[in-house]
C-alpha cells in the first residue's frame, strides 16, 4: 500500500509538468475548516486546511491534481495510579501538535459540468509531530517533557463540490491518519474524521 | 535503491526525533550513608531535577521515573527500585543480599539526561563484639564496647531492650550511655549497625543498683568546727568512692569520710569547717560509678542565735560517760536540738562529737550524757535546734585526764548562821581542793556569789572544811569543791538556818493533778542530773482510793517542774501505803486497799536514759512503704515477765531517730537496726504518725523480737514512749506477815557489804488493830538498776516499844548527819497511833547491822506533841516532824538533834543509836502552809517536800509545799 501511494504521488507530479492540452488548466486555491474527530484518546480538536490543486483537462476535467497542509493541536489527559509517587498516583496532560504536509489528486465522480459534483480525494502526508506533557503527583509538579518526530500518513475525502461565485463551495468528509508512537504517546494512531467545509477559489 | 528514496524524501520532510526534559538531574546527597546487607534498606536522594514523565498516554499511561542505579566499586550496576518524591527528592530500595561495599548512585532521567552521586554510601554486614568494659556500671553512666565494624553515625546500642545514647564510634570501639530506668542486674548489649546488622553478647553489661542518699543527719551543722555527719544511703555497689558537698553555686568539695560495708548504709562524711554558710547538696560515688545526689542535704550555719548559757558540770573524765545539764536564755532550746562538743582545735581527724541522751526539759534545760572515749582537752559546746538556730559556749568543756571530784556527802548538812560551819566533805578523787559555798537566800531567792571556805584538811576522799556561814541570813547553799586541775563538783545543798534550827518559811510548790489523802511520797534519780518526785496513791479523802503516780522534776535548789501522772499506775488503787527508794527503785510495803490493810509489797525501776537502744543502721527498699518527708522512730527495749526488776516492762526509748525519705514512686521501707539491751527480749517501735509531724509525737508501731524492723508503712496505734522519770512494772515483794496500813518502813545499807541493803518494815495497823512486830528483806545490789530480793520476809526478834501506825521511819546516816558513823545507818521509829487508835509519841531507835537484821532497838526519847500521819525529815543531825498534831490537820512543827558522843542530856550515843536531845517547836514562820493530816513527805538534795494529805478545809488536797533544810 505504501509503495503503490508513493507511485501515485510521483505519477501526479509529472502529469503536472507534463505538456498542456488545448485547454489550460485551471488552479484551485481551497480555504477549509472543521472539527477533527480524532480515533485515539484524542479530544475533538480544530482541523484548518488549506490547499493548492490544478484542475487537469483531459477526461473532462475530472481530475485535479493538489497540495496542501493541515494542523491539528489535539489535547488529553489522565490520572493513573502509580504507588511510586506521592498520593500513590499521579496527574498528567498531553499538549499534542500535528503539522501535516501532503498532496493527492482528487476525481469527480459525477459529471464536473453538473450543478453538484461528487468527488473524491487521495493522497499522501507527512505528519510533523510534537508530544509536550507534564503532570504531578501529591501536589509536586513533574516538569514538562517535549517530544518531537515525523511520520509518513495518508489523507482521503469524500464530498460535493457546488459552483458559488468564482469558484465554489466544498463540503467533504475529510480522514488523516498516521503513527502516532512516540514514548508521550505509546503506540498509537493519529488517525482522525473531520467534517469540514471550504470555499475554493478557481483562478 | 528504494529506501534511499524514502529516507531523501523523509529528509525532505524534516524527519527527526528529540526528547527533552525539563533540566539535567543533580544529586546532593544520599541518605543513609550506610546500610546493612541482611537488611537492605531504603535510601534517600535528594538533589534537583529528578523529573519523571508520563508516556503511552494514549494507550496504558504509566510514569517513567527516573532510574536508579548503583555502582559499587567495582563499577557493577545495581538496579533497584525507586520512588520519587518530588523534584529535589527520590528513594530507592537497596536489596537484602548487596554485597558489601562502598556504592555510588547514579540518577537517569526520562530524557536521559543523568546525575552521579559524589559521596558514597556503604553495604557492612554485622559487627563484631568482644568486650564490654566495665561490665558493672550505673545507668546513666558511659561503658565500652570493643569489636570491629562499627561505623560512626550509623552505630546504635541497646543495653536489654532499651536503647542507650551512642557517645563516640571508631572502627574498634563504641563509647556509649547506660539508658536510665534499667533494671539492675545482667542485660544483654546489643549493637546495631546500619539500622539492622545486629550483634548481642549476651549478660555482657550488669545495671548495679543506683544508691539513694535519703538523708543526712545533723541537718544544720556549725561553720565553725569540724563535724562528722552521717551520710544515710542504700544501694552502695562494691565500696564508697567520694562523697562530694555542692553549694547552691555548683562548687563541689570533696570531703574525707568513712564507710564499714559491714553497715553499709551509713557514711560518715566530714563537714570541714569554713564551709560557707548555706545548703549543701551531697553526692555520692560507688564503685560501679553510679552517683547519688540529694538535694539541700544539709546546710551550713553560722549565726549564734541560740541564747546557749551554761554547761554543769563543764568537764568530764575520759574513761566514764558524763551526765550533764545545759541552760540557755531565750531564744532557747527547740525539741530534739542536738548537743556536739567541738575540740578546741577541730580536724578532719578531731571532730565534733555528739552527745546521746539529749533530752529536752524545757526551752532553758535540757540533759545529755557526754560519752566516755573523748580526747582530753578543751571543747567549744554546740547546741542545734532544729530550726537551724545554734547556741555555742567557746571552750566550755574540759575532758580531764584524771576524774573529777565526786561530793558524796557533807555533814552537817545543815549549821546556823551564829558560827562558821566545820563540814566534812566526802567524796571521791580530791586532789589540792579548794571549797567554796554558794547560797540563795531563803527569804528573797537571791543567790549570792560564791564564798571561799578554808581547807582544813584532805585526803583523796575526805575534806575538812570551814565555811564561812556565820552572819549569813537563812539560806540554802551549794557546796563546791574545785581540784587544781579545774575540775569541781557541787553538792545539793547545806541549808544555813538560824540558831532555833528553825526551818525557813516554806514555799508552795505546783499542785498535784489529782488530790491525795494518805499517799506515798519518795523522791528518785534516774540519773545523777535527773532527780524525781514521786507521789504514789492515796485516796480521794472520800473512800476513793486511787492507783494513779504523778512524778516532778526537782531542780538542784529544790524548784518543781509540773507533776505528769506516769503511764505506769501502782498495781492496784492503795492508800496508807509506805514507800522508799534504794539506787534506781521504788518500794512500796503496806497500804490499804479495797479490802483493807494489805500485806503486799512492790518494787518498781526508776528507768535509765542509758538502757536504751541506739539506733545504729538503717537500710531502705524501694518501691512500696512510706512516702517522702521526715518521719521519727524510738525503740524502747521490752523485757520479760519473768524479769525481776521490770516484769513485761518496757524501757525507755532511744533517742529520736529521723529518717527523711525522698520522694520515690511507690514509697520506701526503711529497716532499721540497733543495739541490743542486756535483758530484753523484744523491742518496742514507735514511729511519728505522719510525715514531718513534730518530734515527740511518736506513736506505738510495732513490737518485734530482733533488734532490727523494717516498716512497711502501717498506721501507728495510741501507745507512746515512756520519759525519763517513768517507772517500770511493778515486781511484787514477799507477802509480809500481816496487813500494814501505814507502816514503818525504810531502807539501809548494810554496814558490813554495801552491796547489800535491808528494807526494814515495822508496825502498820493490821485489819483488826496497830501491830509492834518488824520485819525486814535483805536486798541483793546488783547494780543501780538490779535488785534481787529473797522469797520471804525475815522476821526480827524484837518488836517496836509499842504498837503503833501513821508514824515515821527517820533515815539516820553519814550522808545526812555527821554523828552518824560512815557507813552506818541508824532508824528512828517515830510515834503514831497505837492500839484502838490513841496516839503515843515514842521514839524508837535500831541499827541495821550486817546481814541485814535490825538490832540495838531502844526507846530512845517521846514527842512532846503526839502526832499521827504526819510528815518528816531527818538532816544535819536533826530530826523533823511536820503538821497532823494529834491526828488532826495541823501545821505545826518539833524538831529534835540527835544526840552526839558526850553532849550534855543524852543517855546514848554513838556507836550505838543515839539518844535525841529534847524536841523543841519549830518557829511560827517555819510553819506549814497548809495544816494537814496524812500527808505525802519525802526530801532530796536539801529540800523537804509535803504533798497532799487532809487539810483543815479539804478531805484530800492537791497542795504541795517544800522547805529547805
Amino acid at each position: 500500500m505504501g509503495a503503490q501511494m508513493t507511485r501515485l504521488f510521483f505519477a501526479a507530479g509529472l502529469l503536472l509538468t507534463a505538456p498542456a492540452y488545448a485547454e489550460p488548466a485551471s488552479f484551485v486555491l481551497g480555504l477549509h475548516a472543521g472539527p477533527a474527530f480524532a480515533l485515539s484518546p484524542l479530544d475533538i480538536t480544530a482541523l484548518p486546511r488549506v490547499t493548492l490543486g490544478v484542475e487537469l483537462p483531459p477526461a473532462q476535467r475530472r481530475f485535479r491534481l493538489w497540495g496542501g497542509a493541515a494542523w491539528a493541536p489535539p489535547r488529553s489527559s489522565g490520572s493513573v495510579s502509580d504507588d511510586r509517587v506521592p498520593s500513590g498516583s499521579f496527574d498528567y496532560e498531553l499538549r499534542q501538535q500535528e503539522l501535516m504536509l501532503g498532496g493527492g489528486v482528487a476525481f469527480a465522480i459525477t459529471n464536473p459540468e453538473g450543478p453538484v459534483v461528487v468527488d473524491v480525494e487521495v493522497g499522501p502526508q507527512a505528519f510533523l509531530l510534537e508530544s509536550r506533557v507534564d503532570g504531578s503527583a501529591g501536589g509536586e509538579a513533574f516538569g514538562e517533557h517535549r517530544e518531537v518526530y515525523t511520520r509518513l500518513g495518508v489523507m482521503g475525502a469524500l464530498g460535493i463540490r457546488i459552483p458559488a461565485g468564482p469558484g465554489e463551495v466544498a463540503v467533504q468528509g475529510l480522514f488523516t491518519a498516521s503513527k502516532l508512537d512516540g514514548r508521550v504517546t505509546g503506540d498509537a494512531s493519529s488517525a482522525s474524521i473531520s467534517p469540514s467545509v471550504g470555499y475554493r477559489f478557481v483562478l | 535503491m528504494r529506501h534511499t528514496r524514502v529516507m531523501v524524501l523523509l529528509g525532505l520532510l524534516g524527519c527527526s526525533y528529540e526528547l527533552t526534559g525539563p533540566a539535567t538531574p543533580s544529586i546532593e546527597a544520599v541518605e543513609p550513608g550506610a546500610f546493612c546487607d541482611e537488611v537492605g534498606g531504603t535510601g534517600t536522594i535528594t538533589g534537583a531535577n529528578f523529573a519523571p514523565m508520563p508516556e503511552n498516554t494514549l494507550t496504558d499511561a504509566s510514569l517513567a521515573l527516573p532510574d536508579v542505579v548503583l555502582y559499587d566499586q567495582d563499577e557493577t550496576a545495581v538496579d533497584v527500585s525507586e520512588t520519587w518524591q518530588s523534584s529535589t527528592q527520590m528513594q530507592f530500595e537497596l536489596p537484602v543480599g548487596t554485597a558489601e561495599g562502598t556504592y555510588t548512585v547514579e540518577v537517569t532521567n526520562p530524557d536521559g539526561s543523568q546525575a552521579t552521586s559524589a559521596v558514597d554510601f556503604i553495604v557492612v554486614g554485622p559487627p563484631t563484639l568482644t568486650a564490654v568494659d566495665p561490665d558493672l556500671v550505673c545507668a546513666g553512666t558511659e561503658f565500652t564496647i570493643t569489636g570491629e565494624g562499627f561505623v560512626d553515625g550509623y552505630t546504635q546500642v541497646w543495653v536489654g531492650e532499651a536503647e542507650a545514647t551512642v557517645v563516640s564510634v571508631s572502627e574498634t570501639e563504641v563509647v556509649a550511655e547506660a539508658p536510665a530506668g534499667l533494671s539492675t542486674g545482667l542485660h544483654d548489649v546489643t549493637v546495631g549497625i546500619a539500622g539492622g546488622c545486629e550483634t548481642t553478647l549476651v549478660d555482657a553489661l550488669e545495671i548495679a543498683q543506683e544508691p539513694i542518699v535519703f538523708f543526712v543527719d545533723p541537718p544544720v551543722v556549725y561553720q565553725d568546727t569540724f563535724t562528722q555527719v552521717s551520710v544515710w544511703v542504700t544501694g552502695i555497689e562494691g565500696s564508697v568512692t567520694e562523697v562530694l558537698l555542692v553549694d547552691a553555686a555548683g562548687t563541689e568539695t570533696s570531703v574525707s569520710y568513712t564507710w564499714d560495708a559491714g553497715r553499709p548504709s551509713r557514711i560518715f562524711a566530714t563537714v570541714p569547717d569554713g564551709m560557707p554558710e548555706g545548703s549543701y547538696d551531697v553526692v555520692v560515688s560507688d564503685e560501679s560509678g553510679c552517683s547519688a545526689v540529694l538535694e539541700e542535704a544539709f546546710s551550713v550555719e553560722a549565726d549564734l542565735s541560740l541564747a546557749l548559757s551554761a554547761i554543769d558540770p563543764p568537764f568530764g573524765w575520759t574513761s566514764a560517760s558524763t551526765p550533764v545539764t545545759l541552760r540557755a536564755g531565750s531564744p532557747g532550746f527547740q525539741d530534739p536540738p542536738r548537743v556536739y562538743l567541738s575540740p578546741e582545735t577541730p580536724s578532719d581527724t578531731s571532730l565534733a562529737t555528739e552527745l546521746r541522751g539529749v533530752t529536752f526539759e524545757s526551752e532553758q534545760r535540757l540533759t545529755a550524757v557526754v560519752p566516755e572515749g573523748l580526747a582530753v582537752g578543751r571543747y567549744d559546746v554546740l547546741v542545734i535546734n532544729p530550726d537551724g538556730s545554734i547556741g555555742q559556749l567557746p571552750l566550755a568543756f574540759t575532758v580531764t585526764a584524771d576524774p573529777p571530784p565526786v561530793i558524796t556527802a557533807v555533814s552537817p548538812v545543815s549549821t546556823d548562821n551564829q558560827n562558821d560551819l566545820a563540814a566534812t566533805i566526802l567524796g571521791e578523787n580530791f586532789r589540792n581542793p579548794t571549797v567554796e559555798i554558794e547560797c540563795r537566800e531563803l527569804s528573797s531567792g537571791t543567790l549570792g556569789a560564791r564564798i571561799g571556805a578554808t581547807v582544813d584538811s584532805f585526803t583523796v576522799d575526805q575534806i575538812q572544811a570551814t565555811m564561812p556561814t556565820t552572819g549569813l541570813s537563812p539560806s540554802v547553799c551549794l557546796v563546791w569543791v574545785t581540784n587544781d586541775d579545774g575540775t569541781w563538783a557541787s553538792y545539793a545543798s547545806v541549808s544555813v538556818a538560824l540558831p532555833s534550827r528553825n526551818l525557813s518559811a516554806w514555799n508552795a510548790g505546783p499542785g498535784l493533778a489529782v488530790a491525795r489523802r494518805a499517799p506515798a511520797a519518795v523522791a528518785g534519780r534516774a540519773t545523777t542530773t535527773a532527780r524525781f518526785l514521786y507521789v504514789l496513791g492515796g485516796d480521794d479523802g472520800a473512800g476513793t482510793r486511787l492507783d494513779s503516780i504523778e512524778a516532778s522534776a526537782v531542780d538542784v535548789f529544790g524548784d518543781l517542774s509540773s507533776f505528769r501522772s506516769l503511764p505506769k499506775p501502782l498495781p492496784r488503787a492503795l492508800s496508807h501505803a509506805t514507800a522508799a527508794t534504794l539506787d534506781r527503785f521504788v518500794y512500796v510495803v503496806g497500804g490499804v486497799d479495797d479490802s483493807g490493810p494489805v500485806n503486799t509489797g512492790w518494787r518498781a525501776q526508776i528507768l535509765d536514759p542509758l538502757e536504751a537502744p541506739e539506733v545504729t543502721d538503717l537500710a531502705v527498699t524501694v518501691g512500696q512503704g512510706l512516702g517522702p518527708g521526715r518521719w521519727t522512730y524510738r525503740v524502747a527495749a521490752l523485757y520479760d515477765a519473768s524479769d525481776d526488776d521490770n516484769p513485761g516492762g518496757e524501757g525507755l526509748p532511744s533517742d529520736a531517730f529521723a529518717v527523711r525519705l525522698p520522694d520515690i514512686p511507690g514509697g520506701v521501707e526503711p529497716t532499721l537496726t540497733w543495739t541490743p539491751v542486756a535483758g530484753a527480749v523484744g523491742y518496742r517501735v514507735y514511729r511519728s504518725p505522719a510525715a514531718d509531724a513534730p518530734s515527740g509525737a511518736e506513736q506505738f508501731l510495732a513490737d518485734v523480737a530482733a533488734e532490727s524492723f523494717t516498716d512497711v508503712g502501717g498506721t501507728v496505734g495510741s501507745g507512746v514512749p515512756l520519759r525519763v522519770g517513768d517507772l517500770g512494772e511493778w515486781s511484787p515483794l514477799p507477802t509480809m506477815a500481816a496487813g500494814r496500813q501505814s507502816p514503818y518502813a525504810a531502807i539501809g545499807i548494810d554496814p558490813g557489804d554495801p552491796g547489800f541493803a535491808t528494807l526494814v518494815v515495822a508496825g502498820g495497823k493490821d485489819a483488826s488493830d496497830a501491830r509492834d512486830d518488824i520485819q525486814w528483806l535483805q536486798i541483793t545490789r546488783n547494780g543501780p538498776g538490779d535488785h534481787d530480793v529473797p522469797a520471804n520476809f525475815s522476821n526480827s526478834t524484837t518488836t517496836l516499844t509499842n504498837p503503833r501506825y501513821e508514824g515515821a521511819t527517820f533515815v539516820a546516816d553519814s550522808n545526812l548527819h555527821s554523828v552518824v558513823p560512815q557507813g552506818d545507818t541508824w532508824l528512828y521509829f517515830g510515834g503514831g497511833r497505837t492500839t484502838g487508835g490513841g496516839l503515843v509519841g515514842t521514839f524508837d531507835a535500831a541499827r541495821i547491822a550486817a546481814g541485814g537484821d535490825v538490832t540495838g532497838f531502844v526507846e530512845v526519847d517521846t514527842l512532846p506533841n503526839t502526832r499521827a500521819g504526819y510528815a518528816f525529815a531527818s538532816a544535819g543531825d536533826t530530826l523533823y516532824v511536820f503538821g497532823a498534831t494529834g491526828g488532826q490537820p495541823d501545821d505545826g512543827g518539833d524538831s529534835a538533834g540527835i544526840c552526839a558522843t558526850g553532849l550534855p542530856g543524852c543517855n546514848s550515843g554513838p556507836p550505838d543509836p543515839p539518844d535525841l536531845q529534847n524536841w523543841n517547836g519549830l518557829a511560827n514562820e517555819a510553819n506549814l502552809i497548809v495544816p494537814r493530816y496524812l500527808s505525802g513527805s519525802t526530801q532530796e538534795s536539801s529540800v523537804i517536800f509535803v504533798v497532799g494529805g487532809t487539810t483543815d478545809t479539804e478531805n484530800a488536797s492537791t497542795s504541795v509545799e517544800w522547805n529547805n533544810y
